[in-house]
């Protein structure tokens, strides 16, 4: 804004003092031609003086020689008369020519040439008189009448006026110059005055700039060394993904010259594998997004790999295309450090192992007295050694989990538990730990059902009731409680042990971290327990936390989601394949209904194989699951049943039974599609029972558009594995001309491919008729519900952290089976 | 060399067992044990060992803790104190000699020579 007023002031100065340059020159001009108009004027009046002084001469010179003649008579003295006279005469018509602008002197011109004549006529009268009656009577004439003066009046009043007229004229013109002068003066004083004043105020602007364009590239060149010093890796780009800027540690690291790097486009330099998620990252960059902790890999010149992490931003201004920002930190030495850790760690675990075993068992072995008894000391001895070896088992147990765990390896095998049995087993394995310290489990914990890894929340809650064990005085109570709140189970151990000093409360979930260095030994922990629980909660979605006084005991607590989103892993029951279990024995009935159930089946029982074969002709159930030792008609015969009526014929059937395959005799011919040894595997069960149902849905094709290939052939063997047929598609094109070539029933879909979005895909389905088609994005992606575009149709999300391809291909199963057999079961 | 009175101060139960069995039972000495630092000062004045065996990672009062308050009661100044540790780096080993033990075990220790260690740090004839 002050710059602007300052060159408005600039420029103002000099148009005014231009202005004023202007104003003199054209006073100057004016001036000039004044003084011109004067001075012709001056040389006029002049010419018609010269003329009047003539005019004067000739009148005179001819009074001269007329009275020469009249004196003497002489004639011959009038010889030059006449021609004095026509001069006389011209010069007077000469007078009047030269006065044409002026009437007044016009006027006077004329009487003067008709005075002239009337004089020179009486000059004549009297040169005649003279000749005729001689000189006395020219003498008494001169004395009667005198000489005609007019003429010499007239041309005194010519002169006058002209004189006046050449004085007023001169004068004119000489204020004219003079006040031209002044003007001048003064002018090129101001003119001189504004230039001035213009230039001071540019030379200080100069100054100014010169001062400031010194500080800008001083703070650039600061910044450059800044940046080359810098050991991180720092790029900028256009907003077509160009390089910018890149600075040294960028180009050493990389192998490029500046000029090399800034005609590369970030697809040259980020792995091919990387380019979709680079894209993904970009396109948000240039949205206005920052990230941070962005890991990619960098190819350098000659090949090489370099793995980053970085921080990127944009930066937008007004009316300028955006810059994107990027600052990475080489991570090869870190993962090459982590990788190492992770292998020493895994190794040392498992060679730890192999001699474990052996000294655990050889000191069982010696435990068992075969080998001889030994004295109490012997004895306190070996009990020593393998309470220590157990001690190093689990060690070395729990630093495997933290490893694995970190490493992301564990995958968490989640199923609709239900917590107050979880509870209970935990307390089981706690309580004779319990009972030695003399302290009393108690538990109030409500029966929900939380989506959970069974075996992990049990290691868990294991963890969490040993540590409040270990921590109580002699006859106090460990209490164990539950609360139900927003969708979340919440588990607290309540203790009233020596408490938790706050400081610690931050970090007693990290790993080692115990009230005091011989905590671990007293106790018999591995410091690692914690560092456990809370990797394995959070990998459930949930949170772990410790609240205490530091005096009066501690209570942790954990919380985990709820079994309520049937949606995804318990479908809805109602339109779930119908399975009937056809079981004797009331219990394991109930088990296997509620894992049946819990798995989105619907179920109906048969105590014995009368009422078996009836349900089946009644009901027409998907599956039946067959006991082969029922009363009344036992299984063999139940087959025979099922497999002679038509109603039943295609029933597929699975056999679960105390006995393997080859230990009892079937009916010929009789086919069954799986059997099943008991007790009963969940996951076997479940596997079998998708597989049955898979069995009746005919020539049914499912098509996996994934671009992993590990986990597109896992998925698709899973697929197989339930007699699904499957294809697959890699990018978003390869989907398009499968589903062009053959409509698949329903449709895997991961969102990340090279070529685009999955959801591309959908649009296609939903453009065409095949608007019904199911979708499942299985996908790695936190999609907010508002990024689920429920328009596309038949879609349903399962994430890739929550659910494995056993269970995607269960829900893919089971909504296949809702597409064959729509309401009519 | 058998009857020597030795004071073992070492919060690990296990360790001390074993530790407390093989002095008695390979050399037959005398072995007091202490299972803390405190308890380990009072049992020193108590009984007057011929020499203490001291650990270092003790919770409360650990084991250099210990020692300056041996070395500060006059009763117990002129016990000769032997560190047992596992940490066994040079360094570790130097700074607890400089502070004028006589010597330094370190774990894990051999209980079938552990009583020849300790005689030889004492110089007591075998």
């Amino acid at each position: 804004m002050k710059r602007r007023t300052l060159s408005q002031f600039i420029i103002g100065g000099a148009v005014a003092g231009q202005l004023v340059m202007l104003a003199i020159g054209f006073a100057s001009l004016q001036s000039i031609n004044l003084l011109n108009y004067a001075s012709q004027q001056a040389e006029h009046s002049y010419r018609i003086l010269n003329y009047l002084e003539r005019i004067t001469a000739d009148l005179y010179a001819g009074q001269v020689v007329q009275r020469g003649y009249l004196l003497t008579g002489d004639s011959s003295s009038l010889r030059d008369f006449d021609s004095q006279l026509a001069r006389l005469r011209a010069n007077v018509a000469a007078l009047k020519n030269l006065v044409g602008g002026d009437s007044l002197q016009v006027r006077r011109s004329e009487q003067l040439g008709s005075e002239l004549e009337l004089r020179i006529e009486e000059m004549r009268r009297r040169n005649e008189l003279r000749q005729r009656e001689g000189a006395a009577a020219v003498a008494v004439e001169l004395r009667l009448r005198g000489i005609r003066t007019q003429v010499y009046e007239i041309i005194q009043q010519m002169r006058a006026a002209e004189e006046a007229a050449l004085a007023d004229r001169v004068g004119t013109a000489r204020d004219h110059s003079v006040a031209t002068r002044r003007f001048i003066q003064s002018g090129s004083a101001i003119g001189l005055l504004v230039v001035g004043i213009a230039l001071l105020i540019v030379l200080r602007e100069i100054r100014n700039r010169t001062r400031a364009h010194m500080q800008v590239r001083e703070r650039e060149e600061r910044l450059n060394d800044v940046m080359d010093n810098a050991t991180e890796l720092i790029n900028s780009l256009d907003s077509n993904g160009r390089y910018v800027y890149v600075n040294r540690a960028w180009r050493e690291r990389l192998g490029y010259t500046e000029s090399e790097a800034l005609k590369l486009h970030y697809h040259d330099v980020i792995a091919p594998e990387f380019h979709a998620q680079a894209d993904e990252v970009f396109r948000r960059l240039m949205a206005g997004e920052r990230l941070r902790e962005f890991e990619t890999v960098f190819v350098s010149r000659s090949g090489a790999r370099v793995p980053v992490c970085g921080n990127l931003s944009a930066r937008r201004d007004e009316n300028q295309p955006a810059i994107t920002r990027g600052i990475y930190r080489d991570v090869t030495e870190e993962m090459a450090a982590e990788r190492l850790k992770d292998e020493f760690l895994s190794v040392i675990s498992h060679e730890l192992r192999t001699p474990l075993t052996s000294i655990r068992g050889a000191l069982g072995l010696l435990a068992t007295g075969k080998l001889g008894t030994l004295n109490p000391r012997g004895e306190r001895l070996l009990s020593i050694a393998a309470e220590d070896t157990e001690r190093l088992v689990r060690m070395v147990n729990d630093l495997l989990d933290v490893e694995r765990l970190e490493a992301g390896r564990v995958t968490l095998q989640k199923t609709a538990v239900d917590l107050a049995e979880l509870v209970a087993r935990a307390i089981d394995i706690v309580q004779i730990h319990a009972d030695r310290a003399g302290v009393r489990l108690e538990a109030d914990v409500e029966p929900v059902v939380v989506m959970a890894d069974g075996d992990r929340i049990l290691q868990t809650l294991t963890n969490l009731l040993d540590n409040a064990v270990k921590f109580s005085p002699a006859d106090s109570v460990v209490r164990v409680h539950s609360t139900v709140q927003n969708g979340k189970a919440r588990v607290s151990v309540i203790d009233r042990g020596r408490g938790i000093p706050t400081e610690m409360l931050e970090k007693i979930f990290d790993r080692f971290q115990q009230l005091d260095a011989s905590d671990s030994r007293q106790k018999g922990g591995t410091g690692l327990g914690l560092a456990i629980s809370r990797m394995i909660v959070e990998q459930h979605g949930g949170t772990i936390r410790v609240e205490s006084d530091g005096k009066n005991g501690s209570t942790f607590s954990f919380s985990l989601p709820l079994a309520t989103t049937p949606r995804v892993e318990t479908g809805t029951t109602s339109d779930g394949p119908l399975i009937l279990v056809a079981e004797d024995d009331a219990n394991a009935a109930d088990v296997i209904g509620e894992i049946v159930q819990a798995h989105g089946f619907r179920v109906i029982y048969a105590a014995d194989g009368v009422k078996a074969v009836e349900q089946a002709r009644t009901h027409n159930p998907a599956v039946v699951l067959l006991d082969l030792m029922m009363p009344r008609m036992n299984g063999a015969e139940v087959l025979h049943e099922l497999r002679n009526d038509p109603r039943t014929r295609e029933i597929p059937i699975v056999i679960a039974s105390g006995l393997s395959q080859g230990e009892i005799e079937l009916p010929g011919g009789v086919e069954f599609v799986e059997w099943l040894r008991k007790p009963l595997v969940e996951s076997a069960l479940t596997s079998a029972l998708d597989r049955a149902v898979a069995n009746r849905l005919g020539a049914l094709s499912v098509l996996v558009v994934e671009d992993d290939p590990s986990l597109a052939e896992v998925l698709c063997s899973w697929l197989g594995n339930a007699g699904i047929r499957a294809r697959h598609a890699s990018t978003t094109q390869e989907a398009l001309d499968k589903t062009k070539a053959e409509a698949p029933d329903l449709v895997v879909l991961d969102l990340l491919l090279p070529d685009g979005n999955g959801f591309e895909v959908a649009r296609h389905l939903a453009a065409t008729d095949h608007k019904s088609t199911p979708i499942i994005v299985y996908s790695a992606l936190e999609l907010q519900s508002c990024q689920r575009d429920e328009r596309l149709g038949n879609i349903e999300f399962m994430h890739k952290a929550d659910h494995n391809p056993e269970q995607v291909t269960h829900r893919i199963a089971l909504l296949l089976h809702r597409l064959v057999n729509g309401g009519k079961q | 060399m058998a009857g020597r009175r030795v004071l073992l101060i070492e919060d690990e139960d296990h360790v001390r067992e074993v530790a407390q069995m093989s002095l008695e039972l390979m050399a037959d000495w005398d072995v007091a044990v202490a299972a803390s630092g405190e308890e380990g000062i009072h049992r020193a004045r108590e009984l007057r060992p011929e020499l203490i065996l001291l650990d270092v990672m003790m919770p409360d009062l650990d084991g250099p803790a210990t020692f300056e308050r041996l070395r500060a009661d006059p009763t117990t100044a002129s016990i000769p104190i032997i560190f047992l540790t596992a940490k066994a780096r040079p360094a570790d080993r130097v700074r607890l000699t400089e502070l004028g033990a006589l010597g330094v075990i370190t774990k894990p220790f051999d209980p079938a020579t552990l009583h020849l260690d300790i005689a030889r740090l004492a110089e007591w004839p075998q």
